[in-house]
């Protein structure tokens, strides 16, 4: 194994790019555009920049934060800036992060055959509200002013979440299920069908 | 912590953080973007730590960056392994034995894929990985054997 990994590094030109910005203190931005939608855990997370995954580099210092959404230990912060491509050419740059830290815990969550919806400690029965085919939906507001939502669907045995975030400029969505990586959720398709916005979010 | 201070980091480790990640994430694009991350972080984040613990720090960096980085939508779960192999084979040297030896561990569970990594590779202690994968002494014993025998019956076959 030693004699496997010892061969494996960093392709140099990277290399060499990360460590320029790493000195010049300019950061290399990311910007993508990548809808993953359904799986278990995963982000979809749509941006109105041009959909390719292109580095920006000489990117400028200051950042616009547009969104900054931080509940029950997940993050989604999202930046503008504006900088040069590695051709030169002027380009807009999005700096989007999203995660969990230690304190993650889900927004939706069965305990003793009932489902609540979580937000920030507090617990909210709503059983009644949510079946396989009917949604539990939870309307809030960031500190920077941008929205969310939460929709909590199914039942105590298979549920999940769909968490839905917007500003003017961009819109993110994650959704996560208890058991499954089925995308075929009723009470999804009816959220989704209910508002027009997620639809649109998830197609770009 | 200043630029100089980082890149210094960046030429001692980036390497061994980049094995790790590309072990973890099975991604060549996935384990760059992870490397970057955490140097760019500890620009932006102004953070400090004693030299004698540095690369631990950074490991668990990487690691929590990794995890991450599975749930994010720019993670590429569909990556194909052959590819990766191919990609690999570029680099001076690595041999077919290299990539056969490669593919066997990238088939095992993340579980115990990571685990052996840190322990076979990087030559951490049970105790520190448990300390860089944020789970149990115990449980890194457990998933290091299980994951070793699973290692080796692949390798008998």
């Amino acid at each position: 194994m030693k004699e496997t990994f010892d061969k494996i590094t960093m392709d140099e030109g990277r290399q060499n790019e990360m460590r320029s910005a790493l000195l010049t203190k300019k950061k290399a931005t990311k910007v993508w555009l990548a809808p993953v939608f359904g799986v278990l855990a995963a982000l979809a997370i749509v941006m109105i920049i041009p959909a390719t995954r292109t580095v920006v580099v000489n990117a400028a210092e200051k950042l616009i934060e547009i969104m900054n959404f931080r509940h029950n230990g997940f993050y989604i912060t999202v930046q503008e800036t504006s900088g040069t491509d590695e051709d030169g050419n002027e380009v807009k740059g999005i700096l989007a992060e999203m995660g969990q830290d230690g304190n993650y815990e889900s927004f939706a969550q069965a305990k003793d055959g009932k489902l609540y919806f979580v937000l920030d400690g507090k617990w909210k029965d709503v059983t009644d509200k949510c079946s396989e085919t009917n949604y539990y939906r939870y309307e809030g507001k960031n500190k920077d002013g941008s929205k969310f939502e939460i929709y909590i669907g199914g039942t105590p045995d298979d549920y999940g979440y769909c968490l839905f975030t917007h500003t003017k400029e961009t819109s993110s969505m994650s959704v996560e299920y208890n058991n499954s990586d089925r995308t075929d959720r009723a009470w999804f398709k009816k959220a989704i069908k209910d508002n027009p916005e997620l639809k649109k979010c998830m197609q770009g | 912590m200043r630029n100089e201070d980082v890149v210094r980091l960046f030429d001692a480790y980036s390497n061994d953080l980049y094995r790790f990640a590309l072990s973890y994430l099975g991604s060549i694009q996935d384990a760059e973007d992870v490397v970057q991350d955490v140097f760019l972080k500890l620009l932006d984040k102004h953070m400090f730590f004693e030299k004698k613990n540095e690369k631990a720090y950074l490991m668990t960096m990487t690691a929590n960056r990794c995890k991450d980085q599975l749930r994010s939508s720019s993670h590429n779960a569909n990556v194909d392994l052959e590819s990766v192999e191919w990609q690999l084979t570029g680099n001076d040297g690595f041999t077919e034995r290299n990539k056969a030896v490669f593919d066997e561990l990238m088939r095992l569970e993340d579980t115990y894929r990571i685990p052996i990594y840190l322990h076979y590779y990087s030559g951490y202690s049970y105790k520190e990985i448990s300390k860089i994968l944020k789970i149990s002494e115990s449980a890194t014993a457990m998933r290091i054997s299980r994951g070793k025998e699973q290692l080796r019956i692949r390798l008998e076959e």
